[in-house]
């Protein structure tokens, strides 16, 4: 008898049990993959441009390392497509999104209906007009760029040239990046002495454009003694224009990000030096910024990571982390 | 009923009850004006913002929408929200909306209660309210180059920030409106009380200090304001009006109570002299006579009538009859001490009333005094006239105690001293008032008699006292009246002349005796020349030459055969009007003699004018010839003197033969008299003519 009563007791707590482990399950089921899938999806403006393409990677590298599952979405610089992506997104109900928008104003937007899903979104790099974010990882531009305009007021000195003017290609000043960068190398340029001479600021990135524009500051400024690339990828224009024009040797160059061929560039004089994001660590640091957020962790708002001014002085001893932050080289296994 | 002063409402209530109103009234009107006028211009504004924000909007949005700027829109909808009164601006993206798979992206921006921007949430189902409670709302379609239908973007307009507005400027207004209005207010109290009220009042105050006639005693200040001035210039134009009207009133009252005293004293004093009249002197009769009662004392009255004023007045006419007047008035008025005892009673008759009489005396006196004082002659248009009079005299209680007793009997007196020769004063007694009487009926009977013809002309010789021969007579008149008898002519001719009826009596006489006269010549014999007496008023009838020519011829009388006798006082009362009234006379050979010479007054030069033929020696002076010196040295005088100036000379009265001796010795020889003949009827004078004397 007594027998039976343990063992009608056993059945009916394991019957109890099993109801409460399926309701755990039905209940684990239920509730947004976000917990159990832990996905995030990067929206990017355009992966074709390496440093989203680093930034990319040192994402994957931290999602990878905290069991998140990452899905690029690049919008190719359409706003259309970050929209688009963006509602895509938000369907796939991740549990988080990192996102590098075309422009800030679009990132409102993108954060906006991210909220209306009830999606954490991280910001990395570009920023935003408004909207809420768990964090929105940045570079000091305005630290960066004031580092290599130190480095190129330097240069300057040291050729004698520091009575000449250096003029800007900019990326749009519109951009809180891109006012930035020119108030801190124009803060630099300002305490060296040295005469800024006029602002481009680019519209299409391209090697025409930095081409035509440098070349026209160089026309139009014949005690030009340096270019200041505020972006990095179409540098070689810039170096033609000024070939072209028959300045080569005498106006120098310097860029704002990186490309993997300045790391023999740079050292060869061919380039001054240059303000270096690191990309791959922003990436790194939005995903772990997600996380702590995802698992209930104060996140800081609004980090600033440093920007490497890298010139030929440094880049040897910058190396490493040149490669790995800056231009994403990982480490082979 | 009238309401008491106390009770009536002060203008100043009613005036400030009508600015009250009107003020806050108009303030109101205007506010309300004012208020509408702001919110129509506000909703105009609303909705001329409301379409430019739109306009602005719909290309913005448009591109933005096609660039998937959405953010940017977003940021446009913000911006366009600002203006205060938008309160929603919704933006449906159909080109998002279809990249998120809802068809429609719908974003925009609202305020909240607090009226904060913030966004526009779709599934709000509160804001989604608030939207359909808007005031106004617009959508317009955002559509592509292309004409695509990309979107729409819908305006919300809410009325609470105009309604806060219009409240505020409700609570502006009422604060401006009853600032305005107590400010309105107290100006227009002070300026009513300044400009209106106080001038009123002190015209007021002015019109309220008057005299006992109600006339304000100053004039009203006459302030500048053109009302208050004309009212106040009005109001002393009254009052001037009003007092001139009161001088003039008084002027008038006075006037009249003059012209009342005036009347009342023409009414009872003589216009010519200034006496009391009649009406007055009976007055002061009787008072006196009650005086004299209550004292118990006597009293008199004299009546004096002037002698020989009708002739004056008959021959130099009425002015000079006035002026005589006037003259007698002033020395009776200084012979009598008392003015007011003196009266003119009518025509020449003159009364005085001497009272408190202690004695007779006194009347005796003054009745002396004032014959005396009327004898004196009288210079009147350079001619000097003798007037005198005759004074009657009654006494109280002695003669009567009643007004008409005593003015009764004073005539009677008065009558009887005329009479008696005039200039003469009689006291009153019983049988005067038997000869008054009897003057009345004789008076009557006179007329009567003139009617009647009972008058008989008498003839009375004129004799040649040398020659003894008849030359003449004089005709005389005689009555005899069927009731009274024979009446002697001194009885009836003073009441003759009095009466004015001489004139037809003489006439009467002239005819009978130029007949008997011209019937005697007929017959053969001679009568002589007719000696007829003619008064003064008879000679100074218009007609009488004319009436004399026609008796003439009527009679068959020669103008030579009669002479016409005028006595010496009647010439000497208008020597001048007599000189030329016998001139004229004289012209047609009528003769003429001065009857009864003197006993009158005639001064020599007169006598050198008249046109006389004869003197007549009066009775008088014959009477005691040849016995009295003065009567002779009298006869002789007036013989020398008519010697003198060539005029025949007679003698009257002259009944002794001592008398027509002495005439005749001295060289008057023309006798007529009882000597001779008394005054005979006709027939018996015919006798004499046939038979001789």
């Amino acid at each position: 008898m007594k027998r039976c009563k343990v063992k009608r007791f056993s059945f009916i707590v394991a019957l109890v049990t099993m109801l409460l482990v399926d309701t755990a399950v039905c209940s684990a089921a239920d509730i947004p993959q976000k917990q159990t899938t832990k996905k995030l999806i990067y929206i990017v403006s355009d992966l074709r441009i390496p440093f989203w393409t680093i930034m990319e990677r040192g994402i994957r590298n931290r999602a990878s390392s905290l069991g998140y599952e990452v899905e690029t979405y690049s919008a190719q610089n359409s706003r259309k497509s970050e929209l688009e992506f963006t509602a895509k997104a938000i369907q796939k109900n991740p549990a988080g999104i990192i996102v590098s928008p075309t422009t800030s104003s679009a990132c409102k937007t993108i954060l906006k209906l991210a909220k209306a899903a009830d999606i954490p979104v991280v910001i990395s790099d570009i920023g935003t007009d408004g909207g809420e974010y768990v964090s929105y990882i940045s570079s000091d531009n305005k630290e960066g760029a004031y580092g290599i305009g130190k480095v190129l007021a330097k240069e300057l000195y040291r050729r004698g040239w520091e009575n000449g003017r250096v003029g800007i290609i900019s990326i749009p000043q519109k951009r809180l990046n891109g006012q930035l960068r020119t108030a801190g190398f124009m803060q630099a340029m300002r305490e060296a002495g040295i005469k800024g001479a006029d602002l481009k600021q680019q519209v299409t990135f391209s090697y025409d454009e930095t081409y035509t524009y440098s070349k026209e500051l160089i026309q139009k400024y014949p005690d030009l003694r340096a270019l200041w690339l505020q972006g990095s990828d179409r540098y070689q224009g810039a170096l033609d224009a000024i070939a072209d024009t028959g300045k080569k040797g005498r106006i120098l160059l310097a860029t704002f990000d990186a490309e993997p061929e300045f790391l023999e560039l740079i050292p060869k004089g061919v380039l001054v030096g240059s303000a270096m994001q690191q990309p791959y660590l922003m990436g790194q640091e939005a995903v772990s910024a997600m996380d702590k957020y995802l698992h209930g962790k104060k996140v800081e708002k609004n980090p600033q990571l440093p920007i490497l001014a890298i010139s030929t002085d440094n880049i040897k001893e910058k190396l490493p982390l040149i490669k790995r932050n800056v231009l994403g080289i990982e480490r082979q296994k | 009923m009238k309401l008491p002063f106390s009770s009536r409402q002060s203008i100043y209530v009613t005036l400030g009850i009508i600015i009250i109103s009107t003020v806050i009234v108009s303030m109101s009107i205007h506010s309300i004006h004012d208020y509408q006028k702001r919110k129509n211009q506000m909703i105009e504004e609303m909705n001329k913002t409301s379409k430019l924000t739109i306009s602005s909007l719909q290309k913005n949005v448009t591109n933005l929408i096609e660039s998937y700027a959405v953010n940017e829109y977003d940021t446009l909808v913000l911006n366009a929200m600002e203006p205060n009164d938008m309160f929603a601006i919704v933006v449906e993206d159909f080109k998002t909306g279809e990249i998120l798979g809802s068809g429609t992206y719908i974003s925009g921006k609202i305020r909240d209660t607090k009226g904060k921007i913030v966004d526009f949430d779709p599934n709000n189902t509160a804001q989604r309210e608030q939207l359909k409670q808007c005031y106004y709302s617009d959508t317009y379609t955002l559509s592509s180059p292309e004409k695509e239908k990309i979107g729409t973007v819908s305006i919300y307009i809410s009325d609470k920030v105009m309604q806060a507005e219009l409240n505020k400027i409700i609570v502006e207004s009422l604060v401006d409106m009853l600032i305005t209005s107590l400010l309105m207010i107290v100006f227009l109290f002070i300026a009513i009380r300044l400009f209106i009220l106080k001038p009123l009042s002190s015209m007021v105050s002015v019109i309220s200090n008057s005299d006992d006639d109600g006339i304000p005693l100053s004039f009203v200040p006459e302030f500048k304001a053109r009302e208050i001035f004309a009212l106040a210039s009005t109001m002393n134009t009254m009052i001037k009006s009003i007092r001139a009207f009161k001088i003039a009133l008084l002027e008038q009252h006075n006037q009249l109570r003059a012209q009342k005293n005036a009347l009342q004293y023409q009414a009872t004093h003589d216009a010519l002299t200034g006496l009391a009249n009649r009406v007055l002197f009976s007055e002061r009769l009787e008072y006196a006579i009650e005086k004299s009662k209550i004292r118990n004392m006597r009293m008199a009255l004299l009546f004096v009538d002037l002698d020989h004023f009708k002739e004056i007045n008959d021959s130099l006419g009425h002015e000079a009859g006035d002026k005589v007047l006037s003259i007698v008035t002033q020395r009776l008025k200084h012979t009598v001490v008392k003015e007011e005892s003196l009266a003119r009673f009518g025509g020449d008759e003159f009364t005085v009333i001497i009272e408190e009489l202690q004695n007779l005396e006194e009347v005796s006196l003054l009745a002396d005094k004032i014959l005396n004082v009327l004898l004196a002659p009288i210079a009147v248009n350079h001619h000097e006239l003798y007037v005198g009079c005759s004074i009657g005299i009654s006494l109280y209680p002695d003669n009567g105690d009643t007004t008409q007793d005593l003015l009764k009997y004073a005539d009677a007196a008065m009558y009887a001293a005329k009479n008696e020769g005039r200039n003469n004063v009689r006291y009153y007694s019983s049988e005067m008032t038997t000869r008054a009487l009897e003057r009345v009926v004789m008076e009557t009977s006179l007329r009567a008699g003139l009617k009647n013809g009972e008058f008989i002309v008498y003839f009375q010789p004129q004799v040649n006292g040398k020659e003894n021969r008849l030359f003449g007579m004089e005709a005389l008149v005689r009555w005899n009246s069927p009731s009274v008898g024979l009446v002697s002519p001194a009885a009836f001719i003073p009441i003759a002349e009095s009466t004015g009826l001489i004139v037809e009596l003489d006439r009467y006489v002239m005819k009978h005796a130029m007949t008997q006269i011209a019937q005697w010549y007929k017959e053969g014999l001679n009568p002589g020349i007719l000696s007829m007496n003619l008064t003064m008023k008879q000679l100074q009838q218009k007609d009488f030459i004319e009436y004399l020519k026609t008796l003439l011829a009527e009679t068959g009388c020669s103008i030579e055969w009669v002479e016409l006798e005028v006595t010496e006082d009647q010439i000497m009362i208008h020597p001048d009007e007599a000189i030329d009234i016998l001139r004229e006379i004289s012209r047609i050979g009528v003769k003429i003699a001065v009857d009864d010479f003197g006993t009158g007054y005639s001064s020599l030069s007169y006598l050198k004018k008249l046109p006389i033929n004869k003197l007549k020696i009066d009775q008088s002076f014959v009477r005691e010839l040849p016995d009295d010196e003065e009567d002779v040295a009298i006869t002789k005088a007036i013989i020398a003197m008519a010697q003198s100036l060539n005029l025949d000379v007679i003698a009257e009265g002259v009944e002794t033969v001592e008398q027509k001796d002495f005439l005749v010795q001295n060289g008057c020889i023309n006798i007529q008299g009882y000597f001779y003949s008394k005054p005979k009827p006709a027939d018996e004078i015919r006798t004499i003519l046939i038979e001789g004397l």
